[in-house]
């Protein structure tokens, strides 16, 4: 009987092996474009238009749950925010819009049931700028214009419930204000999710996602791409063993640039070669500072310099940075220098004691004699010989004692200078 | 005996899979049609099985009230959080960035009234660091980590670093991918004498 549970259930899964397969796909919230145009490169992964100043434009974003539950979720538009290392960000939720971001209306509401009659489309029903004055306004009661106004007015956030596997697609009209001048405008549109708050059992931190779909603004006209390198420095890090490498990038021109660092590193003492490289963008007017951490050599003095490369219509820009030096030792090879410093100093004082000891002659103590007399003997200092022979107060001498006299010393017969006692 | 077993066993399995052979019966020439929509960028917080963890955080332990500046910190990514990155767009490959900041600006660590900073330009009142480079990916399925790159660390300073990369995804990474990450190391200097309690501040990740 346990053979036939066993064979069963063997069975049972095997077969239910390809549904559960089901639940691998992609989950979580997404979002794309709904209405890519294939003649533009990536609009089908980001917003991208080239809207003269004062014009609109009427597009939607499919805003998907992929996974198996529901989940709830805030959508908005936003303005773009550079993020560190040359990374695209987007401002939050909470932030004041200034640029993308509040040039762009949602529309989720049901339109009115009266605007089909104006036209097919939020511009046809809204007019430009969205204000309600479409072409067929004037064939609405006042108090339907009154409802109409309203509604096109749009939303800056809109919160929505997507059941597991649900997609929907969500209008929204993004006006470009007059005056805009050429070049490029980035933000995007946000889906947020919205989760229950952690019940908090210690001090943490709370996580949320959220995805974006990058807008692509381009105001047509004649721009400029150029970059500049503003800062490349090298200095400690806080993490020991480390430097970090600093390079910083400005985009004055009127449009981000992707583009590529590259540090080229050479140890010149033992000719070792690093290369560091990291791609990244910088959004318009603004500067780009990545830190890269740098293991620090065993020895050496490290030569550095920053080749910055990107495009500028087909063709290839570089731009190189001044060059850096910088010497490091571990500290455990500055421990074994100075110990070695050490013992040759230790050599060197014994090898001068040495010397010293070699430039004398013996000299055997006669009965009666002195230092003094000694000194004033072979025509030295006393306190020379006393240095010579290490000896110490109060300096006395035995008979048959033998100490060094230097050599070249005269002896003299009789005795001057005072007398050591 | 084991031919009885055999036979149950037959019947069992046929059982088991009725639910699912009528579409196989249903005609002989039956065309199945299927829809794949194209897939998007998506980032998640998930459980070693891969369902979406509902209120994913970062404890940052306790430590104790102290007249000196000290610093706490936590791990972003552990093995039941795990980040999951998904790219399901389709060709060209287009590059993405992964980033973390803070719900708003000017938001704080609060404990009831008693607040402090995260992203302060004054360590002593409050900075939160984070540091990508002690982090792992691990590409799923059989993807790869190929131009796929860790961010390094950085600290928050408002209005000037509002937002930090994590992780960055060129053309060159895998398109379709997906990838988990782990081990990202956050610290926050917490002010001297700040008043004991449960601090919470909440971090938003973002892809785009």
């Amino acid at each position: 009987m346990q053979r036939f549970f066993l064979i069963t259930i063997i069975a049972a899964v095997l077969l239910s092996w390809p549904l559960n397969l089901r639940g691998l796909e992609y989950g979580g919230l997404g979002g794309r474009p709904a209405i890519p145009d294939p003649a533009i490169p990536n609009s089908q992964n980001w917003f991208i238009y080239a809207l003269a100043p004062g014009t609109v434009k009427e597009d939607a974003v499919i805003v998907s749950n992929g996974g198996t539950e529901p989940v709830d979720a805030v959508v908005y538009p936003a303005d773009a925010t550079p993020s560190s290392d040359g990374g695209f960000a987007l401002k939050q939720l909470e932030e004041t819009m200034i640029g993308v971001g509040s040039w762009a209306r949602l529309y989720p509401r049901e339109r009115p049931t009266f605007a089909d009659r104006l036209g097919t489309s939020i511009l046809d029903w809204c007019g430009s700028p969205l204000d309600g004055s479409g072409p067929q306004s004037n064939r609405l009661t006042p108090a339907q214009k009154l409802e109409l106004i309203t509604w096109c007015r749009g939303v800056t956030s809109h919160e929505l419930t997507l059941d597991g596997g649900q997609e929907i697609s969500l209008p929204f009209v993004i006006s470009t204000p007059p005056g805009l001048s050429a070049g490029e405008y980035t933000g995007g549109v946000v889906i947020q999710k919205k989760q229950p708050a952690a019940s908090v059992t210690e001090s943490g931190v709370q996580i949320t996602t959220r995805v974006g779909v990058r807008i692509y603004q381009t105001v047509p006209g004649a721009v400029n791409k150029t970059l500049r390198i503003s800062r490349f420095t090298i200095g400690p890090a806080a993490q020991p063993g480390y430097f970090t490498i600093t390079l910083g990038v400005t985009n004055p021109s009127s449009v981000s640039l992707d583009h590529r660092s590259r540090i080229a590193i050479i140890n010149r003492w033992t000719a070792q070669q690093q290369i560091i490289e990291r791609p990244g963008q910088v959004l318009r007017d603004d500067e780009l500072v990545i830190n890269f951490p740098l293991k620090k050599p065993f020895f050496g003095r490290l030569r550095l310099q920053a080749t910055v490369t990107y495009d500028v219509d087909g063709r290839s820009q570089s731009i190189t940075s001044r060059v850096l030096h910088v010497t490091s030792i571990h500290w455990s090879l500055w421990a074994v220098v100075a110990l070695l410093a050490l013992g040759l100093g230790a050599l060197l004082v014994r090898q001068r004691r040495g010397q010293s000891r070699r430039g004398s002659v013996p000299y055997s103590v006669k009965p009666y004699e002195d230092i003094s007399a000694l000194a004033d003997r072979f025509g030295v200092a006393w306190q020379q010989l006393a240095r010579l022979n290490r000896l110490n107060p109060p300096y006395r001498l035995t008979a048959g004692q033998v100490i060094g006299v230097p050599k070249r010393s005269n002896p003299k017969s009789g005795s001057r200078g005072h007398k050591k006692r | 005996m084991l031919g009885r077993t055999l036979l149950i066993s037959i019947l069992s399995t046929a059982v088991a899979i009725w639910p699912f052979a009528d579409l196989a019966y249903a005609a002989n020439t039956t065309q199945l049609s299927q829809t794949i929509n194209a897939g998007t960028l998506g980032v998640d917080v998930v459980d070693g099985s891969g369902n979406s963890v509902g209120s994913p955080t970062v404890g940052f332990g306790a430590v104790t009230f102290s007249f000196d500046q000290q610093t706490g910190s936590g791990t972003l990514g552990t093995s039941s959080q795990k980040i999951r990155l998904s790219n399901g767009r389709q060709a060209p490959a287009a590059a993405w960035t992964l980033s973390v900041a803070g719900s708003a600006p000017s938001a704080l660590w609060t404990s009831g009234g008693d607040t402090f900073d995260f992203n302060n330009a004054t360590a002593a009142n409050g900075v939160m660091t984070v540091d990508p480079s002690t982090g792992t990916i691990t590409p799923t399925n059989s993807y790869t980590a190929t131009g796929v790159t860790l961010g390094s660390s950085n600290t928050f300073l408002q209005a000037t670093r509002d937002s930090l990369t994590i992780l960055q995804g060129s053309t060159s990474a895998s398109q379709p991918g997906r990838w988990d990450l782990a081990g990202i190391t956050l610290s926050n200097t917490i002010p001297a004498t700040q008043p004991p309690g449960t601090y919470t501040v909440t971090l938003v990740l973002t892809v785009s």
